[in-house]
């Protein structure tokens, strides 16, 4: 049985109870999901937290499971959103400021980038990147997966994916010091 | 001189295009430097990410994500646990309690035919030492039948309120949960047993304090509801004087408030 058969047979088992086929699916998939949530979370402890709370929204969910697509691509959208929803929640619920390093201009981003002596901190600057497009990106450019994909998973046209991932692409290269010597685009005419 | 269509070089950057959009794109990266930047930043971006290091678990972290996930789903609990103990505990020792019969179950019955605002007028108040003992055994009852996930969530919020009902208000995540008419009256009687005061409790979906429907309220809070039932939402605020809470019922998709 190939891979994706594989998920969806057990994907099927759990939906009936079984902790053993659950289980298994977990195992083939907590990578995965983690390496999601840590990417949007930005906190070790609450990616773990989001990692438990999507499998145990996919162990409640299980027999809503269409089959239409693929079942990784439902993980990453249980993940997706659980990490979303979390994030959300963190925000109304703390009423906290950003941190500072949302409102100190960015150093870096006038400086060329120097893959050998000044390492960008990728994670940071991914953190750094408004909720919406930090998904699209880690999902696109991170994951591999594809735009329609990504739309489904994060419910929104392909056009609106594309969007996000480009923009986001955008912010990430001016937060890692821009890539060019140049400043960032003109979006007038050229003279 | 030219309009740079940069979503267009993302488009190619990013492997999107063929045909004759995709010649065009190429020959603008080539004959424009604003169009090569923009081509160079998606495709450098793009093998940054492709390359750089996925988060792992150690082997400990990942036992410990899997035992939580499979305590979680683990099947119905027998006998009683820990925090059932200590929330029977936590009613036995109130001499009297009152019951302040509200919330979501009578929201629902009577949101129709009593506009939108309800107050503590409408609550049905009782107090007796008979009362409390069938309360108490009450409580039991719905704990036992209380499914899995509504169970884990009373558990967790009154370990988060030490047990002993403090910090008020309580922010309860309810998502998921399955009887919010029997997790509500579980957090009434243990807000009860510790402020000694009549304390309507309910259930906080994942929305948060009045984000969605933007209700305003002043002075102290005591507890909140709000839960998301068949469409209706159902807010609760109590002042700091634990009186005079004030209900509203909302249709969750549009915030309306529900007045017939």
């Amino acid at each position: 049985m190939n891979s994706p058969d594989r998920d969806r047979d057990l994907m099927a088992r759990a939906a009936s109870g079984d902790r053993a086929a659950f289980t298994e699916l977990m195992d083939r998939h907590e990578d995965m999901v983690f390496a999601v949530a840590m990417r949007m979370m930005r906190d070790r402890e609450a990616a773990f937290d989001a990692t438990q709370e999507t499998f145990l929204t996919v162990f409640r969910k299980a027999g809503k499971f269409s089959g239409e697509s693929a079942v990784t691509t439902w993980l990453y959208r249980v993940a997706t959103n659980t990490c979303l929803d979390m994030l959300r929640k963190q925000k109304r619920r703390r009423a906290e400021p950003l941190p500072e390093h949302h409102d100190q201009p960015d150093r870096s981003a006038n400086e060329p980038f120097d893959a050998v002596e000044v390492r960008p901190d990728i994670e940071k600057a991914l953190a750094e990147l408004p909720e919406e497009f930090r998904a699209a990106v880690v999902l696109s450019d991170i994951h591999g997966l594809s735009i329609a994909e990504i739309g489904h998973i994060l419910d929104v046209p392909p056009g609106t994916v594309k969007s996000r991932v480009f923009r986001g692409r955008r912010l990430l290269a001016e937060k890692l010091g821009n890539l060019m010597d140049q400043p960032r685009r003109q979006r007038t005419d050229d003279a | 001189m030219h309009s740079h269509d940069l979503d267009l070089i993302a488009e190619h950057a990013s492997g999107f295009l063929t045909g004759a959009a995709e010649t065009r794109a190429a020959q603008l990266v080539d004959s424009c430097e604003t169009c090569r930047q923009e081509f160079n930043t998606h495709r450098e971006i793009r093998s940054i990410l492709a390359t750089a290091p996925a988060p792992a678990m150690s082997d400990s972290e990942r036992t410990n994500v899997r035992r939580s996930v499979l305590d979680g789903v683990a099947p119905a609990r027998s006998g009683v646990s820990p925090w059932q103990r200590r929330f029977l505990a936590v009613a036995a020792s109130t001499a009297a309690v009152f019951v302040v019969v509200a919330g979501v179950g009578v929201l629902n019955n009577f949101a129709s035919d009593s506009g939108n605002v309800l107050t503590a007028a409408d609550s049905t108040i009782a107090s007796s030492e008979d009362f409390a003992a069938a309360e108490r055994e009450a409580a039991g009852d719905a704990m036992q039948a209380m499914g899995d996930e509504d169970l884990r969530i009373f558990e967790e919020t009154a370990e988060d309120t030490g047990g002993k009902g403090g910090g008020f208000p309580w922010f309860v995540d309810a998502t998921g949960v399955q009887d919010p008419e029997a997790l509500a009256y579980l957090f009434e009687e243990m807000a009860a047993g510790v402020a000694e005061q009549p304390v309507e409790f309910g259930v906080a979906d994942a929305e948060g304090f009045g984000a969605l429907c933007g209700a305003v309220v002043e002075g102290p809070l005591l507890g909140v509801i709000l839960s998301d039932v068949d469409g209706i939402r159902v807010e609760t605020f109590f002042s700091g004087d634990h009186t005079n809470p004030t209900i509203t019922t909302y249709d969750s998709d549009t915030c309306t408030p529900i007045t017939d």
